[in-house]
């Protein structure tokens, strides 16, 4: 299906707006440029009603326009031409829907809609309109051909069961598997019917038992299987909140556990106090270096070897030391002298040497003041002289052991004035009430797990049984007569249903799967990553239906948390194109600002993919949006044209539009060039403000 | 926009080869069986039609050709 045109009058802003839509396959893009509040989402809008009907737009959303007084009627109209391809080749068609609304009115009123076949001939209206737009146009994909920048990115963020919700729906109904669901139902209803019709004409009651073992079954199995869905449902958000509360958790004891940190800051505290006590104990040490021997050797060491010398030559001259006053009155007080004369007082020759002795005394007591004192130096300074060096040494070590526990006490300090910094701001219950939730989350989580792997195991166990009953059931008809014709249609039923079946296990593994392979081409392309460089190296769809992202290592990301908001739009826009190419559904891609958050390399590159991975794509951009990628839509974008509202005259639009309604201007004018009616004022910078004051 | 029922279908087809032959044909009933009733399906979602009956028509015929040509050796 392509869109050819479409023109809306009393739609909101738009009122005589006149679309044409590329349906050239080389240039497939149609650019609908456009401020922000100039009619991108209610052209979007638009489309959707006009294409899908009313319910395709909220009951509450009012389409006539804001000019018309409250209580007056106004009507809107929308007219769209397209074409479908057909095995009888293109058809081309011309939709008209409109209703007529009073202002103010609470509710929208119903719209009438007319189809017509546009043929060489002259149109040809068609009846049945709901049903042939419902063929041409299922409702079912509306939301995945036409959406904007932000609700698809609905498809990765809210709540995880949310998500899988909408992955799941968007693939189903565009792989058709609602059809295959529906087929499955009535094979099943036809088999019931079968067997019922069996057991009334056999009238056995074994096979009436069996039967009714079945019946039994085909409520339980189905019965069962909802049940596990709703439990896996549960567990995809289960498993969303515990990964959230374990990363508040983390996040948490990152800034840490307040008791912890308390005990923390009582161990610097008491480290502090030793490491002050030792740094007392280290001043000390160095001022008793100052004050001792060794500091006086230390500073006068080399003046008093000098000073050693000339005295050790004087006393080998043997004026010093100056002994002989003690040694001779030593020698007094003895009976005989070192010659062994007696020195005996009573003896004549003893009393004669004590009286030479004493005049000897006398004499050496007449000896200079000088020798006198430089005996005392000699004496006293021999402990200066002798003896190792070693204060520089000692004062060397205990300055590094003091500057060393200086530093020490100072970073201790500094430690400690950092716990009390985060002990400051940390809630008493930060940790501990993180935990428990997170704890109560695994609790349930493994509750549920358990619940789900029991549920498995019934709905596996009900099959099996179905399955036997139903070979019971076929070998007790095969016994009668007449009950072989029942056998043979329960058995052509049963392979349908399981044809069926494993049609739909088939779409939900292989196809899904091809999805989820194309929508990771599609999104690496788009963000420029480099399978053996990039942060980010793939994406894909789960089996449960949740989109996935896998940075280095295999490590799993999570897309609404750790993914930036250019990459986010990427992987939607990728998801939306893959699913819409490996459906093979023909129809246009219409994208609300979805270049939105993006810049650069990514923005072009998501402009260049959707292009080329849609059969026609409209894209209602800003002009922000457009900037950058001007020379790709050159390229691309067959039928270009620019809304603008009359409204933003005269702050942002340069030129007076001659209206003041409320409906955007429609020109021509693509996405390098403006003229008088969309031509807009350059927004000033701070610094051109200033420049120009 | 129409649907594409092309995968569907070529999938059923690949289910259908994959079921026991139980009588010559049988496959070939069996693959018939599934288009026509995806072809209802699909019809019925847009003009609604008695389609339990109709599919369980479609199930009686495919047993009625297996029970036809069971025990015949055909």
């Amino acid at each position: 299906m392509r869109l050819i045109k479409a023109r809306f009058d009393g739609f909101r802003l738009l009122d005589g707006a006149e679309f044409n839509f590329s349906v050239d396959k080389k240039k497939n893009v149609t650019v609908i440029r456009a401020a922000n509040e100039s009619g991108k989402t209610t052209l979007l809008s638009a489309l959707q009603w006009a294409l899908f009907g009313d319910e395709a737009l909220p009951s509450t959303y009012t389409t006539i326009s804001m000019d018309i007084p409250e209580g007056m009627v106004g009507t809107t109209t929308a007219e769209v031409t397209y074409e479908v391809e057909t095995p009888k080749g293109t058809r081309r068609y011309r939709l008209v829907r409109s209703l007529s609304d009073r202002a103010g009115s609470s509710s929208r009123p119903k719209s009438s809609v007319a189809l017509e076949e546009i043929k060489p001939t002259g149109n040809d209206s068609v009846p049945n309109v709901e049903s042939y737009l419902g063929q041409h146009m299922p409702a079912d994909l509306r939301e995945v051909f036409f959406t904007d920048g932000d609700r698809a990115l609905s498809f990765i963020e809210g709540r995880r069961g949310d998500q899988q919700k909408r992955v799941r729906r968007a693939i189903e109904q565009l792989m058709g598997l609602p059809l295959l669901e529906a087929a499955l139902e009535h094979v099943k209803k036809a088999e019931r019917d079968i067997r019922a019709k069996a057991d009334n004409v056999s009238g056995s009651q074994q096979l009436s038992d069996v039967r009714a073992q079945l019946e039994a079954l085909d409520l339980a199995i189905p019965d069962n299987e909802a049940k596990l869905a709703a439990t896996t449902e549960e567990i995809a958000n289960l498993s969303d909140l515990y990964s959230r509360a374990d990363r508040t958790l983390q996040d948490a004891l990152k800034k840490g556990n307040r008791e912890e940190i308390a005990g923390d800051l009582q161990r610097i505290e008491k480290q502090r106090a030793a490491s002050e006590a030792r740094k007392r104990t280290a001043d000390l040490d160095q001022s008793r270096l100052l004050s001792g021997i060794d500091f006086a050797k230390g500073m006068m060491g080399e003046k008093l070897k000098a000073a050693g010398k000339v005295l050790d030559q004087l006393r080998k001259k043997g004026q010093i030391p100056n002994s002989t006053i003690p040694v001779l009155e030593e020698r007094l007080t003895h009976a005989d002298c070192i010659c062994g004369e007696s020195l005996d007082p009573n003896d004549r020759d003893g009393a004669r040497r004590r009286a030479h002795i004493l005049h000897l005394i006398e004499d050496s007591r007449a000896t200079d003041v000088l020798k006198s004192r430089i005996s005392t130096i000699y004496y006293e300074s021999r402990e200066l002289t002798n003896g190792k060096m070693a204060w520089h040494d000692q004062y060397v070590k205990a300055y590094s052991a003091r500057t060393r526990e200086q530093e020490t006490y100072e970073e201790l300090g500094r430690q400690a004035a950092e716990l009390e910094a985060r002990l400051s701001k940390i809630k008493d219950n930060d940790v501990q009430s993180a935990r428990e939730m997170r704890d109560t989350y695994l609790q349930q989580l493994t509750s549920k797990r358990e619940q789900a792997t029991r549920l498995d195991v019934t709905v596996r166990n009900l099959r099996q049984q179905r399955g036997e009953r139903a070979k019971e059931m076929e070998t007790l008809l095969a016994r009668e007569t007449k009950g072989r014709k029942f056998a043979a249609e329960l058995s052509a039923a049963g392979d349908l249903r399981k044809i069926v079946e494993q049609t739909l296990v088939t779409m939900k593994t292989r196809e899904v799967d091809a999805v989820s392979r194309h929508m990771n081409e599609l999104f690496l392309q788009m963000i420029g990553a480099d399978p053996d460089r990039a942060m980010i190296r793939r994406a894909a769809i789960t089996t449960d239906f949740n989109i996935i992202v896998y940075g280095r290592n295999e490590r799993l990301l999570d897309p609404s948390q750790d993914l930036n908001g250019a990459s986010r739009r990427a992987l939607t826009i990728a998801f939306i194109l893959a699913l819409t190419q490996v459906s093979g559904v023909e129809a246009p891609n219409v994208i609300d600002t979805p270049l939105g958050m993006m810049t650069g390399f990514v923005k072009r590159e998501v402009v260049k993919v959707a292009a080329s991975s849609s059969s026609q794509l409209i894209l209602l951009l800003t002009p922000d949006e457009i900037n950058g990628c001007e020379d790709i839509l050159d390229q691309v974008a067959g039928e270009v044209v620019t809304m603008t509202n009359p409204a933003h005259y005269p702050v942002m639009l340069k030129h007076d539009p001659g209206t003041s309604d409320a409906r955007v201007l429609i020109c021509k004018c693509d996405h390098v060039s403006s003229c008088e009616i969309c031509e807009r004022n350059t927004p000033s910078t701070p610094k051109q403000v200033g420049e120009a004051a | 926009m129409a649907y594409k029922d092309e995968r569907v279908i070529s999938i059923l087809m690949e289910q259908a080869e994959a079921t026991e032959e139980r009588v010559l044909g049988y496959r070939d009933e069996l693959k018939h069986a599934v288009a026509d009733i995806i072809a209802l399906e699909r019809q019925n979602k847009f003009a609604k039609t008695n389609i339990a009956v109709k599919v369980g028509d479609i199930v009686s015929r495919v047993g009625t050709y297996l029970n036809k040509h069971t025990g015949t050796g055909s």
